[in-house]
């Protein structure tokens, strides 16, 4: 993997909903096998930012290339087999509850049914790899939050991207399963020679990151790496440092 | 009005769209639909599934109403015609009306509460929880996997379902015709086949393929639009259910119209 390669490029990246602009000029350049951590606080466009990546949205103007590629010329079957190279982590996990688990991960991999034997292997190994056994034949209705995010990170990677794009995957977890789930995407990062971009709002495993970029009322406010995000003196980043680390008070009236 | 583009192209209205522009978001909508027939790999092996939830489940219920609408329709005409005009009339009202009206309305107007109010639900549920989404993000179009199956789905079972509707109501009709007045079944089928011409087998044809189209294309239509969680999704399944209705019966009469 070239490491200067740019995977991601976004240049001027604008957005309004509603007449409220959520991103007001991105620029951002992401290179192959950087681990990427897109935080901010909720609703200042770092979901918007990344469903833009793989032209879930479209921006009101600004350019998006995809490893050179121009994402807003691309139309139709071009634009398919593009994001067939890019995984995404929905941040409910968005199973397909009528599917099992096996069935989820072989329309992914745009395998028809029923697989193959070889195909059959091909899911047990990627569950496998997420911690998971013989949950194939399971729907995802029987599944804890947890693993529904281990799935959905198993079924993006049947596809065998080279980006993938993570949103909020330890929302809602526990803080062991949500330092488990953040260990798991370092390790896919390298193992995988995978680029990957995550929206979090988990700062207590911030340092897994190779960088980190801030997201400010739809601008870049912070672009750098952890250790720098974490001793910065600005006001609103050590603000949102601390909160995002401290715990929660819970008001008690006696 | 503002708008959100997704990837499809599709303007997601962020306040509720007026009139026209929803007419504008269901003819796009339409459009990029059948652009997707293209796509033949991809809805393919899905139509088959559709077309068993749509037939198969359908059809008990389907019967069941055809059975009593023929007896009624043998009812009135026995008891308006019976004494003025000669017996056999009553086969050929009952099967002109079977054929011609109450096979394909009938058809139509139990899919559209039974398949169309429930696709549209289904389909709300997958926008709401991001699995449209998931899907696009995949390299599949929401319009070929989701839309085009169901169309194709709808198409074929309708005039299925429409001719066994008839069949129904006619047996039906028979039935009540020969037990209430003693009128013998030659006389009936007699009737029957007295005016029986090319129409009432190509209007019930052209209009359960319509019905088919039109109940299938708005419950996707409202089912992908559903925003706003549960009650956007139970929102979407209602006006599938009620504009489909309304669809059929508008249907019903501009193809009477111009066929007859």
């Amino acid at each position: 993997m070239n490491r200067t390669e740019s995977v991601v490029s976004l240049v001027n990246l604008k957005k309004q909903f509603e007449g409220r602009s959520v991103l007001a000029g991105i620029n951002m350049e992401v290179h192959a096998g950087e681990l990427v951590a897109l935080i901010g606080e909720s609703g200042c466009g770092k979901s918007v930012l990344i469903k833009h990546i793989n032209a879930l949205l479209r921006p009101d103007s600004g350019k998006i290339h995809i490893q050179g590629t121009d994402l807003n010329t691309l139309h139709g079957e071009k634009l398919k087999m593009l994001r067939r190279r890019i995984g995404m982590v929905f941040q409910n996990a968005a199973l397909f509850d009528s599917m099992s688990i096996a069935e989820n991960m072989a329309l992914a991999a745009h395998w028809p049914q029923p697989v193959s034997a070889a195909q059959a292997q091909e899911i047990h190994f990627a569950l496998h790899r997420m911690g998971l056994e013989n949950i194939g034949h399971l729907y995802p209705s029987a599944l804890s939050g947890g693993m529904k995010k281990r799935v959905a990170i198993a079924r993006a990677l049947v596809m065998k991207p080279s980006l993938m794009l993570y949103d909020e995957p330890t929302t809602g977890l526990d803080p062991p399963r949500a330092a488990a789930i953040t260990e798991l995407i370092e390790m896919l990062n390298w193992e995988d020679d995978l680029t990957s971009i995550v929206v979090t709002h988990d700062l207590s495993r911030i340092a897994a990151y190779d960088r980190v970029v801030m997201l400010q009322q739809g601008r870049i406010h912070f672009d750098g790496p952890p250790a720098l995000l974490l001793s910065s003196q600005d006001k609103s980043i050590k603000r949102f440092v601390q909160t995002s680390s401290a715990p929660v008070p819970i008001e008690v009236n006696a | 009005m503002p708008l959100a583009k997704t990837s499809t192209g599709h303007s997601i209205p962020q306040n509720p769209p007026g009139v026209l522009e929803k007419a504008r978001h269901f003819l796009l909508f339409f459009w990029k639909t059948l652009k997707s027939a293209r796509d033949t790999d991809t809805y393919g092996p899905l139509w088959l599934d559709q077309a068993i939830q749509i037939g198969v489940h359908s059809l008990p219920l389907i019967l069941y109403i055809s059975a009593f609408t023929g007896m009624v329709l043998s009812l009135q005409a026995v008891n308006q015609l019976f004494q003025t005009v000669p017996h056999y009339l009553t086969g050929t009202t009952v099967s002109k009306l079977a054929l011609q009206e109450f096979s394909s309305v009938i058809t139509g107007l139990v899919l559209s509460g039974r398949i169309g109010a429930s696709m549209a639900a289904e389909l709300g549920s997958m926008k709401v929880t991001e699995q449209v989404d998931a899907l696009e993000s995949m390299g599949y179009t929401q319009e070929a996997y989701l839309v085009m199956p169901r169309i194709l789905a709808g198409m074929t079972t309708l005039p299925v379902l429409a001719v066994f509707s008839a069949m129904t109501a006619i047996a039906a009709g028979w039935i009540t015709a020969v037990a209430m007045t003693g009128m013998s079944s030659y006389e009936f089928f007699k009737g029957v086949r007295l005016m029986a011409e090319t129409k009432d087998f190509l209007l019930p044809l052209v209009k359960s393929l319509l019905f088919g189209l039109a109940i299938t294309l708005i419950a996707c239509f409202q089912g992908l639009s559903a925003e706003k969680g549960a009650r956007g999704v139970g929102q979407a399944a209602t006006q599938a259910a009620v504009f489909s209705c309304v669809a059929i019966l508008t249907l019903d009469f501009i193809v009477g119209w111009v066929m007859l």
